[in-house]
């Protein structure tokens, strides 16, 4: 099943159509993984070549999607995608039991939790190669998007989610997501949530910091 | 996998069980159908993860105890 | 969808404001982090820079690891991403043919400042013992990154 949105092209500045599927199976994952394996390898070497340091390499390099396969078997969890162009641009995959908000204010009450979150490799923004996105609000339609799920659970649009580092800019600073804090059982990721009255917000366009 | 196809069914629950169900809809400002829904999705994961042959465990930081919850 | 709530579709300027602001961001991923480097030597480069390897030569685990003077049960611990010695590392590079040192680098070893390489990913591996060959991209990705590794 597929939704019509619009990403921005960045070379151009046109808002481009494109599909927002839910559902993804198994073999969609496979199928993105193997697209975007060998452009991660391509930065692997890239990265060496260019002698950038390990510390400011893509956090997410390491990924693969074929691996999370197997997640889809559970109700709770539904991933998305997004593609334009014949290509898989962005993926997603949330939960939709086991996570409840920990702001106070709706601590204890259910959210959606973005289990992962990613756009393409090509879609990536990495100074050090003076590399560009190809695509542009990848990740806002995704997050749009689990803010909508949210709703249609009845959790009033809460999601929850814990940023890679490079990311936490976006998620509190862009989307305007409560930064709860590290998270010492996840890695120490910063866990940010988005309370309801902060998913309005960022729905209706109200969202940035 | 289709998420918008809809079966109906019909459920008989006793008067504790509905109490229970609506206490659990007003904490989680849910919807009954929604509670048995979480409770339906958080079964098939305890039964999926118990199955591959983990544990469930309930943990109380503050006691730093620990309670196994068997799973039948 | 539960409820048959209709998706509000994003208006052109709220996707223009939030796609200008998401580019100046570095990443947008949630998820999980890669194993900190400085634990025990990172087998999950390693494991993707060997099955990346085998592939390219269509060789089975136990040619490999007969080349690399290592059992089977070895290798497979090392494609499993799981810790390996300084000894087998010295061993798996020469028939590589990178240096030893950079490949130590490459498994967290070591106390050197110098980019490494970490995070190969591990959709190229090699999984069982009969690899998939690789098309001309991955291929090419792996002659940078032994031509990066070599001495």
């Amino acid at each position: 099943m597929g939704e019509r949105v619009q990403v921005v092209e960045r070379a151009s500045g046109q808002l481009v159509e494109a599909t927002l599927h839910e559902g993804l199976t198994t073999r969609d994952l496979e199928v993105i993984e193997r697209s975007w394996a060998a452009h991660r390898a391509e930065l692997v070497a890239a990265l060496m070549g260019a002698g950038v340091e390990r510390r400011l390499w893509p956090e997410s390099l390491h990924w693969d999607w074929g691996r999370k396969a197997p997640l889809l078997e559970l109700l709770l969890v539904n991933a998305f995608g997004v593609a334009c162009r014949g290509g898989w641009q962005a993926v997603m995959m949330t939960k939709t039991a086991g996570y409840d908000a920990r702001v106070s204010s709706e601590a204890g009450k259910p959210l959606v939790y973005v289990d992962f979150v990613e756009t393409a490799p090509w879609n990536w923004t990495i100074s050090e190669l003076g590399r560009l996105p190809v695509f542009k609000g990848l990740g806002s339609v995704l997050i749009r998007r689990a803010v909508q799920q949210s709703r249609a659970e009845g959790f009033r649009g809460r999601v929850g989610l814990h940023a890679l580092p490079q990311a936490e800019r976006f998620y509190g600073q862009v989307c305007g997501m409560t930064r709860v804090g590290p998270d010492a059982a996840k890695q120490d990721l910063v866990y940010f949530e988005f309370t309801r009255q902060q998913a309005d917000a960022f729905i209706s366009g109200g969202g940035d910091r | 996998m289709s998420t918008t196809e809809r079966r109906t069914m019909t459920l008989n629950l006793t008067e504790a069980e509905m109490r229970v169900l609506e206490a659990l809809a007003e904490k989680k400002d849910l919807s009954k159908t929604a509670v048995l829904r979480q409770a339906l999705r958080l079964y098939q994961l305890i039964e999926h993860r118990t199955s591959q042959g983990e544990r469930l465990v309930l943990e109380d930081d503050r006691l730093a105890k620990k309670a196994e919850v068997m799973v039948l | 969808m539960i409820g048959g709530e209709s998706m509000d579709r994003a208006t052109p300027e709220w996707l223009r404001r939030f796609a200008d602001a998401e580019a100046e961001c570095p990443s947008v991923s949630a998820g999980a982090r890669q194993r900190a480097s400085g634990e025990q030597p990172r087998g999950v480069a390693l494991a993707g820079l060997i099955g990346l390897w085998r592939r390219s030569r269509g060789m089975s685990s136990a040619a490999f690891a007969a080349m690399a003077g290592i059992e089977v049960a070895e290798l497979e611990r090392l494609e499993r991403g799981d810790e390996v010695g300084g000894g087998v590392l010295a061993q798996v590079a020469g028939v590589l043919g990178v240096s030893a040192e950079k490949l130590i680098w490459l498994c967290g070893q070591g106390t050197s400042s110098e980019a490494a390489l970490g995070g190969v990913p591990e959709g190229l591996g090699a999984r069982g013992s009969i690899p998939e060959p690789l098309n001309p991209r991955q291929a090419a990705a792996l002659n940078e990154i032994i031509r990066n590794l070599a001495g």
